[in-house]
């Protein structure tokens, strides 16, 4: 009567077969992928060569290398890549090599587009750039981590970032001070949370409703309050309000800007971008480190659990969507006080979106933020740098609708399983047992 | 003062069971947070609201509340007059403008200048009919339909397409240009659901992905050489043929009339959609796995499927609007402007009319006059007053429990009704 | 510390569903109370814990009365609580768990893990409960998981007095011996516990004093030598029959064959591993066994909602395996969901609409995809009628009826068509008695009729009411077939994993619960013997489901 409850031992086998992962279709797809490339790259890219240039730190540097081999060489690697993780691959390794081989077709596909006549890859300049356009997903995607962590989806991070848009250059331009502006546009931005709080926790109304219409509202507002403020004396100047002093553009860091490649691209940059940063290490602490933090995921994984621990549920959700208006609207501000630019009617044009795909692809982790705002940020500006460049082979609008793509992608979990937090969404009711 | 109402009433239905007179009935029914009632209050609320913005954002009229005390009239003045022309303005260019009224029955304007705001509310009504539609069904099967932008997108460009590629008599050219715009938006429409169906991802996101990957589409597509004017150096496709462009509706009495034959089908579509989901099997699929999907599964209906057919649907509805954009006031090309936010209003319509066709139309007659008026008002009146009171109405629509808090209206039997909330 | 209650009463509007409850736990005493599903335990356990707020009547500890505004008041009173639907963070591991509400921190709100660790490591070194502070909730099987539960519930400051609400109901029988040894030991040193439990023998086995309520009242006060049957009584007031006239079956062509079965959940783990069965028309075969051994797996299986990793399933001598759902339904597949409210109607739907539910599309409810309103009505009509289904119109709503009314749609529905195979699982779960027994009769009707019936059950009373043959169910397998007049300690031995000759050879007298040397087998006939459950009210039977969905959140990753 020998009775075994306790699960059976996995054999040495079957542990062996666990440490394996295989993406079958994912792999080809690569693989595919990149032996096109490589194959086009050989037959049409002919003798054409790629520069690269250090423009900002050694302007007299510069590398070439001619443009075929380099391409197909690029692409053999991803296709490599696609193979290995087509007939398995060690699961520790997995990720390492599916985003050695992702970065390698983003790379050939890049010297590709680089190898067009008169264009030069100015490292410096481009990598500069992205860090800086990535500052919007940052910052958004950020304020959706925040709330969503606690259990409320925040689908109005485009509505958070019209109003610190709109209410950042305001007050700036009435009072003069561009940091006054960026307290004005977190405010704004915690406004329409605040809003979206007390509709989640206290009335319990459908977030994602809530968040398409929280957006409307924004839309409406600032076009609103846009329109009547060019009608008003004193603010119908043509910038629509007064220009801002512009001296937040770049805060040099000594010695240490003149450092290549790493010197303009951390050293040489806005305010916005040490705050993102910041931010991103800031938050990852708080959630991962503190009291806060723990209470937070508990409420958005499993509310009744931390309700039955003594934590107040709706109040630790509704001052953390609360909060996180502040970080959304910041990043309102990034659009007008960043860019030095008059506000303008639906002016964040759909970056908000963008953002909240952002969170998703960094799995709902600051660091994941870091990553996937880093990647739609340097997609952004090469898609900008070709555009202006003139005549890419690869269409500006489709490097632009990489980032969606990608996030469909994730979501359709063919890279992996984004997994939201528990009760991410669902409105908490202590009365429910 | 629902409280005041309340307490009388319950002890008068003591006694015994004698009706209430009308007028007590009429009144518990008003302090009741009901559908009609939330949807009222909604809409009154708004327009206060609405009125409230509009005193505030004037310099003059806040310029007088600086000396309130002084001269309260100045201000109470200021602020009806602002309330009131704004408001006129729209209701004019929505509905009825009073000075043609009086140059009418003065003999000096024709009915077709009469007619003129009402054609212009349904013209923009035509669309939101249409994708109010195709957000509303897909609400009715649990699936949280945000993509009507790129389908509608893809919607025109299939019915351009169609348009201006073959040679063939309006009475074959135009219902093909039409179904080319249906089909090309349940084409795309159906992605998201069979994503859903296959691994799981959650409609919404990857709706939202699809807008957008639409709206670039269509820039790089305006800028190939097979859809861009021949004449026109700007972001403008070819022009329709003229036997695929929509007949006018009204044009015996004005050519400038612009309701065009797309509002006849946007009718005929809600009615298909109530007969669909009130009549068919397939409509009472939808409804069963919207309430329920895990019960339908165990009845043996298949739930992925749903999804990919209902979002095809709906996907052909909001395909059907571009159609009529494409082959109505685009008849002279489409440009990245001509679908404007018709997409996200259809959310918006949906919400208000309660996912019910008949709703929905009289939603988007509302929104769409909303839109003319606003238009035609501005720039007295911002323009974007239509997005903001249309945003305030759903907002108040979506939260009934909000609108019974501000209003302290009584609970009715069977509880609130809201949208249920479902995580990603 | 000493508990204390006095007249406490708890109202949800006119339905009263604590009334007037007197109770006291003597320190270091294990305290049971008794009763039915819907008796009105869960309530008064969420009284004592400050979720719920007395209508009236007090709380006293160590004489003196306390009132509770919430959780944390009773965890600082010195009460901690195990919750029958475990409050985990899955994602969590055990530490963090353990310190949430009450986080060890280093000053700014900085937590300290260390500290935390350190905190675990204590307790469960105190009471003998082996953890690792660093494991992940969601990975560790249910028995540790409670043992998490019951680490937090001491992890209170001072916590005197432990709840354990219905702690048994997902243990395995191994996990529940060791749960009761657990509790004694406690008890032994100084804590005291509420032990709630309808299973009598787990009461019997562990308790000092014993109340007994139904109905929201106390209505006996026991000890525990009283006999099982004295207990029963006074927890269901009235005598327990679950006798049904029936004929020897008459067995006749196999209608349902399955062979191999194997499904792999996506977890990884082999739910059901090589199940053979047959059920032939004419006879109805019960599956015993302890909840999550594969019952729920194999009866979604055999409708096709599930897809098997290896073996077949033949229906009426075809395999199935390429048929969807609606094909097998329409081939003649009765099936009766285990979970009602989530799989067996839908609730916002009328009960002419829930009647047609797999029969929507076909002649003469439906005709080139039209929905043929009249035809679905006199169905309904019909089909209220012969089932006796309480409601006041075909258009009513499911949700506005009773549990007992709701399935008796299902059943009207599953009955009202032509079938070879019904599988009926938990037919009678929250339904009450006049429910249960017009459902039993109707199944040896459909019997009779010469379908074949595979019944699932977790109460094992159902199971030798009913069944023809019985199959034991353990780990995904048929562990043994046996006749109906099988006594109940084979069976038993059979449903934690015995084989079939240990299980025929056993000792008898080990049966009886007398200490930790029983090991598994008493625990398990502890779970299989539980009393009946009725539920009249409607209202329960939402929080059921309610409180079912929660505990998909909690340990989502084990069921």
């Amino acid at each position: 009567m020998a009775v075994d409850t306790a699960p059976a031992p996995a054999t040495p086998a079957a542990l062996l077969d666990e440490k394996r992962t295989r993406k079958p279709i994912g792999g080809a797809v690569l693989a595919v992928i990149g032996a096109v490339i490589g194959g086009f790259a050989l037959g049409k890219l002919g003798d054409r060569s790629v520069t690269f240039t250090l423009n900002l730190t050694l302007p007299d540097a510069s590398w070439t290398v001619p443009a075929a081999p380099t391409v197909a060489i690029l692409a053999a690697l991803a296709a490599a890549a696609g193979i290995l993780v087509a007939i398995g691959v060690p699961t520790r390794w997995f990720k390492l090599i599916m985003a050695a081989g992702a970065t390698c077709l983003a790379l050939s596909l890049l010297c590709w587009a680089m190898s067009q006549e008169g264009v030069v890859f100015r490292i410096e300049s481009i990598l500069a750039g992205a860090l800086f356009l990535s500052l919007p997903y940052m910052f958004g995607a950020l304020s959706g981590v925040v709330c969503e962590r606690s259990g409320v989806i925040n689908i109005g991070i485009e509505g958070q970032f019209l109003m610190g848009a709109f209410f950042g250059v305001l007050v700036a331009s009435i009072t003069g001070n561009s940091y006054a502006g960026i307290l004005g546009a977190m405010i704004a931005g915690s406004l329409l949370t605040l809003l979206l709080a007390a509709l989640a926790t206290r009335y319990q109304v459908n977030q994602v409703v809530t968040g398409v219409i929280l957006n409307l509202l924004a839309l409406g507002f600032t076009g609103f309050m846009y329109d009547q403020l060019k009608k008003t004396p004193g603010y119908n100047n043509p910038h629509g309000v007064s220009n801002i002093s512009s001296w937040l553009e770049s805060i040099g860091l000594g010695f240490l800007g003149d450092i290549p490649v790493i010197g303009p691209v951390l050293f040489r940059q806005s305010i916005f971008v040490y705050v993102g940063l910041g931010l991103v290490a800031v938050i990852w602490f708080l959630l991962y480190r503190t009291r806060w933090g723990l209470r937070t995921r508990a409420v958005g994984e499993h509310p009744a659990a931390a309700d039955s621990m003594g934590v107040n549920v709706n109040r630790l959700r509704f001052w953390n969507v609360a909060a996180a208006g502040l970080i959304s609207g910041f990043g309102g501000a990034f659009f007008t006080i960043a860019n030095n630019l008059a506000f303008n009617k639906n002016m964040t044009a759909g970056l908000g979106f963008v953002a909240l795909a952002v969170m998703i692809v960094g799995r709902w982790n600051p660091l994941g933020v870091l990553a996937g705002a880093l990647i739609f940020g340097f997609t952004t500006q090469v898609s900008r740098y070709l555009d202006t460049a003139g005549n890419s082979i690869i269409p500006g609008e489709f490097l632009q609708m990489l980032p969606y793509a990608v996030t469909l992608v994730v979501v359709a979990g063919l890279i992996g399983k984004a997994k939201a937090p528990a009760a991410d969404g669902v409105p908490y009711n202590p009365g429910d047992k | 003062m629902s409280n005041d109402a309340q307490a009388p009433a319950t002890d008068k239905s003591e006694p015994g069971p004698k009706k209430a007179p009308f007028g007590v009935v009429f009144l518990r029914y008003m302090t009741e947070a009901n559908s009609v009632m939330v949807t009222v209050y909604s809409l009154l609320m708004a327009f206060v609201i609405g009125a409230i913005l509009l005193i505030v954002s004037d310099e003059y009229t806040r310029s007088t509340f600086t000396y309130f005390f002084s001269r309260p009239q100045d201000a109470v003045y200021a602020s009806r007059d602002i309330i009131y022309e704004s408001y006129l303005a729209v209701f004019e260019g929505a509905i009825l403008n009073l000075n043609t009224l009086d140059r009418f029955a003065a003999g000096t304007a024709e009915l077709g200048d009469l007619l003129r705001p009402i054609s212009e509310t349904l013209l923009y009504a035509t669309p939101l009919i249409f994708t109010g539609l195709a957000v509303g069904l897909a609400f009715r099967a649990g699936l949280f339909n945000i993509g009507a932008q790129g389908q509608l997108i893809f919607g025109m460009m299939g019915a351009l397409i169609i348009g201006f590629s073959l040679d063939l008599p309006p009475i074959v050219h135009i219902p093909l240009a039409v179904a080319a715009g249906a089909i090309a938006g349940a084409a795309f429409g159906a992605v998201p659901g069979v994503l859903k169906a296959t691994t799981g991802a959650h409609e919404v996101i990857s709706s939202i992905m699809l807008n957008n990957i639409a709206a670039l589409f269509l820039v790089w597509a305006l800028s190939t050489s097979f859809l861009h004017s021949d004449t026109k150096t700007d972001l403008v496709s070819k022009s329709p043929d003229a036997s695929a462009t929509l007949p006018k509706l009204l044009a015996w009495l004005n050519p400038s009339l612009r309701v065009n034959l797309a509002l006849i089908i946007g009718i005929a579509a809600a009615v298909l959609v109530w007969w669909l989901l009130s009549k068919s099997t397939f409509g009472y699929r939808i409804r069963a796995v919207g309430f329920n999907e895990h019960a339908s599964q165990t009845a043996g209906m298949n739930i992925g499927r749903t999804y990919v057919t209902t979002m095809g649907t709906a996907g052909g509805l909001a395909g059907l609007a571009g159609a009529a954009l494409a082959l109505g006031v685009g008849s002279t090309g489409i440009t990245t402007n001509t679908a404007l936010e018709y997409g996200f209003d259809g959310i918006t319509v949906a919400l208000l009319g309660r996912a019910n066709p008949a709703g929905i139309v009289a939603a988007a007659l509302l929104f769409g006059a909303l839109k003319a008026g606003a238009l035609s008002a501005q720039p007295d009146v911002p323009v974007d007053i239509s997005i903001l009171l249309q945003a305030i109405i759903v907002l108040f629509i979506a939260a009934p429990a909000l609108v019974r808090a501000i209003l302290h209206l009584r609970i009715p039997r069977g509880g609130l009704v809201t949208l249920e909330a479902k995580g990603w | 510390m000493r508990l204390e209650l006095r007249g406490l009463t708890k109202k949800f509007g006119s339905f009263t569903a604590d009334d007037n409850i007197d109770l006291t736990v003597e320190p270091g005493q294990i305290h049971a109370v008794l009763g039915e599903n819907g008796a009105g335990k869960s309530t008064l356990m969420n009284m004592l814990y400050g979720i719920l707020e007395p209508t009236s009547g007090e709380i006293l500890i160590d004489g003196e009365p306390l009132t509770f505004s919430g959780p944390s008041d009773a965890i600082a009173a010195g009460i901690g609580m195990v919750h029958q639907h475990f409050k985990l963070v899955g994602p969590f591991s055990v530490a963090d768990n353990v310190q949430l509400g009450r986080e060890h921190t280093r000053g700014g709100g900085v937590l300290s893990a260390k500290a935390a660790r350190e905190a675990v490591l204590d307790v469960s070194e105190r009471y003998g409960l082996r953890l690792d502070p660093d494991a992940i909730c969601e990975d560790l099987p249910v028995g540790v998981q409670q043992r998490v539960e019951i680490v937090k519930a001491l992890s209170g400051p001072e916590t005197e007095l432990l709840i354990l609400d219905e702690p048994t109901a997902v243990l395995t029988p191994a996990e529940i011996t060791e749960l009761l040894e657990i509790m004694r030991s406690l008890a032994a040193s100084g804590t005291s516990i509420l032990f709630i439990s309808h299973k009598l023998k787990e009461v019997q086995a562990v308790a000092d004093t014993i109340t007994v309520i139904r109905r929201g009242k106390v209505v006996a006060e026991l000890e525990p030598t009283a006999s099982e049957t004295e207990m029963a009584s006074a927890m269901v007031g009235r005598a327990v029959t679950l006798t049904i006239d029936k004929t020897p079956a008459e067995p006749g062509e196999p209608r349902l064959e399955i062979e191999g079965l194997t499904v792999v959940n996506g977890a990884g783990v082999k739910v059901l591993d090589g199940l053979d069965l047959t059920v032939h028309s004419g006879e109805i075969v019960g599956l015993a066994g302890v909840e999550g051994n594969g019952q729920t797996e194999l009866a979604r299986t055999i409708l096709g909602l599930l897809k098997p990793d290896a073996g077949q399933i033949i229906i009426d001598g075809v395999n199935v395996r390429s048929h969807t759902p609606s094909r097998r339904i329409a081939d003649g597949l009765g099936y009766i969901p285990e979970d009602r409210g989530r799989d067996g109607v839908i609730a916002e739907f009328s009960v002419a609409e829930n009647l047609v539910l797999n029969q929507y599309k076909d002649m003469p409810y439906a005709g080139g995809g039209v929905v043929r309103a009249d035809a679905i009505r006199q169905r309904a009509l019909g089909s209220i009628a012969e089932f006796d289904i309480r409601t006041q119109s075909p258009n009513e709503l499911v949700s506005s009826l009773s549990g007992g009314n709701a399935q008796k749609v299902i059943i009207a529905r599953e009955f009202s068509r032509p079938r070879h195979l019904l599988v009926a699982a938990q037919p009678t779960r929250g339904v009450d008695v006049g429910a249960t027994e017009f459902i039993h009769q109707r199944l040896v009707t459909e019997r009779d009729t010469g379908t074949g019936v595979l019944l699932i059950s977790s109460e094992l009373d159902e199971i030798y009411a009913m069944a023809d043959r019985i199959a034991v169910i353990y780990n995904g397998r048929i562990v043994g077939e046996v006749a109906p007049d099988t006594p109940r300690e084979v069976i038993g031995r059979l449903m934690v994993g015995a084989s079939m000759e240990d299980a025929e050879h056993a000792d008898p007298d080990e049966v009886e619960v007398t200490g930790p040397e029983a090991e598994e087998t008493p625990a398990a006939e502890a779970a299989e013997t539980s009393a009946p459950e009725a539920d009249d009210t409607p209202t329960t039977d939402s929080g059921t489901s309610e409180s079912d969905s929660n505990d998909e959140q909690s340990n989502g990753g084990d069921r």
